[in-house]
């Protein structure tokens, strides 16, 4: 691969990875905020409180799953041996 | 005294065991007879670790003293908010790794650089830059090391029963010595077989928990909330005769 090749691949992924960081933070405030305040209106997944089950279990595996495909599909894996002259600005 | 020795054994074997591995990285390291090629070798084990030792490694830097010494106990204290707190961490290692890996992997090569300073050092040009890299890493880990010490020598004080004085000494030699003498391969391997022992205790304890007799509702129970007959919680305790 040519290094304008590889460097716009480095770009591509680099906004696929903060692109899963913003989502796992919405995901992770909103869900962990938005059931309310009050302890006695609490529903209850499996015996956690609802905003702990969305937030930090289905956060959790649903940001793995997610990372997952991405490396799977959309990163390419670069020849490091052949890679000593790239990341310069041709 | 035989309680004691129990617990020794196999603390004795590991250190044993970690020390073994220490020597074989610094035979390995030692081939490699130029500088150049040691420095590679010694530091960054020549660049050749795969993914899974990669994430292994990951684990072990994340997953330290606070995660089984301190940070289960203020969990118990405070209730599920520290777990929250914790879970926005997760994405440091891919934020890290999906950021700098591939760029760092690149430039690196192509400068030779073998630590981080080495990287600021190629990008600056600068020995201010350099000076002022080296003191904070010294000062941050420093920090963080300290945390880890006092984690292992609490926790060797705890189940030995010999003195915090005692478990810090043999704790920092054995790490002294073992990164000293191994070089990154050997604390690569070190690292990985911890990762794997550490990923296994954490699945056994999770399951070792739960079946002693504290289903997953019990953490909810122990914040005073009682589950009544609609099955939701509430905080009145006449709900529990309901119930």
């Amino acid at each position: 691969m040519k290094n304008s090749a590889i460097l716009k691949n480095v770009k591509k992924e680099t906004l696929i990875v903060i692109g899963l960081y913003l989502l796992f933070f919405a995901w992770w405030y909103l869900t962990a905020y938005g059931f309310g305040d009050d302890p006695s209106e609490y529903g209850y997944i499996l015996g956690f409180p609802e905003w702990f089950f969305y937030s930090c279990i289905v956060g959790y595996v649903g940001i793995s799953v997610l990372l997952w495909i991405c490396v799977r599909f959309f990163f390419t894996e670069i020849d490091l041996k052949e890679g000593k002259e790239a990341g310069k600005d041709d | 005294m035989t309680d004691r020795t129990g617990m020794i054994f196999p603390l004795v074997i590991y250190l044993a065991f970690i020390m073994g591995i220490a020597f074989w990285g610094n035979a390995r390291s030692r081939k490699k007879t130029d500088t150049a090629g040691f420095m590679e070798e010694y530091f960054i084990g020549s660049r050749s670790m795969g993914g899974f030792v990669l994430a292994m490694a990951v684990i072990t830097t994340y997953i330290s003293a606070s995660s089984f010494v301190g940070g289960p106990g203020v969990a118990y204290k405070v209730g599920l908010g520290w777990i929250l707190l914790s879970m926005i961490q997760v994405p440091t290692a891919f934020l890290t790794l999906g950021v700098l890996g591939k760029r760092f992997a690149l430039i690196a090569r192509r400068t030779k650089a073998v630590t981080i300073t080495d990287f600021l050092r190629a990008r600056y040009n600068s020995d201010y830059v350099v000076i002022a890299a080296s003191i904070a890493l010294l000062v941050f880990f420093m920090a963080s090391m300290l945390a880890q010490f006092i984690g292992g020598a609490r926790l060797f004080e705890s189940i030995t029963g010999y003195s915090y004085r005692t478990g810090l000494i043999i704790f920092g030699i054995t790490v002294i010595i073992y990164t000293t003498i191994g070089g990154f391969r050997a604390v690569v391997l070190t690292d990985t077989i911890q990762g794997i022992m550490m990923l296994l205790a954490s699945v056994a304890l999770l399951f070792a928990v739960t079946s002693a007799g504290a289903p997953f509702h019990r953490f909810a129970s122990t914040s005073g909330f009682h589950r009544n007959s609609s099955g939701r919680y509430s905080s009145s305790p006449n709900s529990r005769a309901v119930a």
